[in-house]
């Protein structure tokens, strides 16, 4: 499998925060889920890929091409959805179809009519009258219409109503049937990410805390449920993270059929992204 | 860049409103007040062309501009490229406004109307030249700041040269202006243009957003 984008050492410091990977490997035709809360540092990470921030240190190369090299070859090749960020609203879609026609050398007129006809978006209309979730759409549109290889997505599907946000969903499941694709999805909306990602990327405190399956997560990692007083007859071995509740303890567990068998008398529960995410942020060690 | 030039025309055009404003302003003034108002309309465009900076900002435009295959420096380029087609096209359209108002009022002096229009435009477009660097470097709210403490420095200066020191220009000075005009002309637009477009250039490249 041929990696879409390989990163060693990428260091990014701010006065009070610092971005740091050692190495990570994204392989071609998948969907990367990236997960984290609030200033954890996806942001910093997706704009360090798109070289919109210099790195400090480091070398990041997409489809096997230096990105300080060949920046401007690979990103004919990317579509990107930023928050809160894009064409200014004083113009229409038909003005961004007039532009684009001249930034992206294999850009499709007809692709984004259809997008927008999908949408139910006039092309007349102006991006500062549009709802959040009409502009995302917008956005959307925009960034998959020069047919690129890999769409890098920050919270592109928040604002939208969830059928919509199905739908946009299914494009990108569309999007990635072609082996050579890969999105990676920035988003709070885990839910999204359990039903189209096939990896996790999970960033706390700038570094990559959990670099996973989606399916290896959800199938192996759960959450065991035990009183307050039983408590310290888990083997600490077991325990990943932890949160004391009202009643009982919370307790992350990494091979949930271990535990099941092994504790028989608590219940362990499947995980979702979000308990995952919660528990590993606000849980203790 | 051709792109970059794109986006900034088609801003420009939804200004088109405030182009036909300033012309009735122009047509009205020198009509009624018999004014000189050939720096009104090249002077709009420079405004209007600032007013795309302050919807870039809004917008984040930079950061997604940095996400095309364009190059950060077309940015910049398109910027006092569409300045310069701008009050180009304002400046014949206030030329032949001129012509006509001057036709039918009787007074046009071809001479002094494009010596005029020229001075004019060197001080519209050197505003445009420093507003521009310190826009790209620190957004368009500091450079309407700029705009101001400018336009307020320049009018003391200049009142200052009126009225409280005898300021007489040297004769030999002005008899060389008259007679170069046209290339002291082209010759200041070009040099403020570029200084300002290399220090744009410098300062627009190390911004991150």
């Amino acid at each position: 499998m041929k990696n879409a984008i390989e990163i060693k050492n990428l260091k990014k410091i701010y006065p009070d925060f610092s971005l740091s990977i050692d190495e990570l490997k994204i392989p071609s035709g998948v969907v990367i889920g990236l997960i984290g809360e609030n200033g954890a540092g996806k942001t910093t990470f997706i704009k360090s890929i798109l070289n919109i921030i210099k790195k400090d240190s480091g070398t990041i190369k997409i489809f096997n091409k230096d990105l300080e090299e060949q920046e401007l070859d690979i990103k004919k090749d990317i579509g990107v959805v930023l928050d809160n960020s894009f064409i200014p609203d004083t113009l229409n879609p038909k003005d961004i179809n007039f532009i684009m026609k001249e930034v992206y050398d294999n850009w499709d007129t007809e692709l984004f009519y259809k997008y927008l006809k999908e949408f139910k978006i006039k092309d007349s209309q102006m991006l500062k009258t549009m709802s959040k979730g009409m502009k995302k759409k917008v956005e959307i549109a925009t960034s998959l219409s020069h047919h690129p290889k890999l769409l890098i997505l920050d919270e592109a599907t928040s604002g939208l109503d969830p059928i919509v946000r199905n739908e946009v969903l299914d494009i990108f499941l569309d999007f990635i049937q072609d082996e050579e694709h890969t999105v990676i999805l920035s988003t709070h909306i885990t839910s999204d990410l359990e039903h189209i990602a096939d990896y996790i990327i999970f960033i706390n405190n700038g570094e990559i805390v959990l670099e996973k399956e989606r399916n290896e997560i959800l199938d192996n990692y759960g959450i065991l449920k035990c009183d307050i007083d039983a408590f310290d007859s888990i083997d600490k071995e077991d325990i990943v993270r932890y949160k004391k509740t009202k009643y009982n303890y919370e307790i992350l567990v990494d091979d949930k059929n271990k535990c099941k068998k092994k504790y028989k008398k608590y219940i362990v529960d499947n995980i979702t992204l979000e308990d995952l995410m919660l528990l590993i942020i606000k849980g203790g060690k | 860049m051709l792109g970059m030039i794109k986006k900034d025309l088609c801003m420009v055009k939804n200004t088109k409103f405030l182009f036909l404003m300033a012309l009735v302003i122009c047509v009205i003034y020198s009509f009624m007040f018999d004014m000189d108002m050939s720096f009104f309309l090249p002077f709009m465009g420079v405004i209007s062309i600032v007013s795309t900076f302050s919807f870039d900002d809004y917008n984040n435009w930079h950061a997604y501009a940095a996400t095309l295959p364009q190059g950060k420096v077309s940015v910049v380029k398109s910027k006092y490229i569409v300045t310069i087609i701008l009050t180009t096209i304002l400046t014949l359209v206030s030329i032949l406004l001129g012509l006509v108002i001057g036709l039918i009022k009787n007074n046009y002096n071809f001479d002094i109307a494009i010596s005029s229009i020229m001075g004019e435009l060197v001080a519209i477009i050197s505003i445009a030249a420093i507003l521009f660097p310190v826009t790209f470097k620190y957004g368009s709210e500091k450079g309407r700041m700029v705009l101001i403490i400018f336009g307020l420095g320049l009018g003391i200066v200049g009142l200052l040269f009126s009225k409280v020191i005898d300021f007489k220009l040297p004769v030999e000075l002005i008899i060389f202006v008259t007679k170069y005009n046209v290339l002291l002309f082209i010759g200041s637009i070009v040099l403020i243009l570029t200084i300002s477009y290399v220090i744009s250039k410098k300062v627009y490249l190390k911004r991150e957003f």
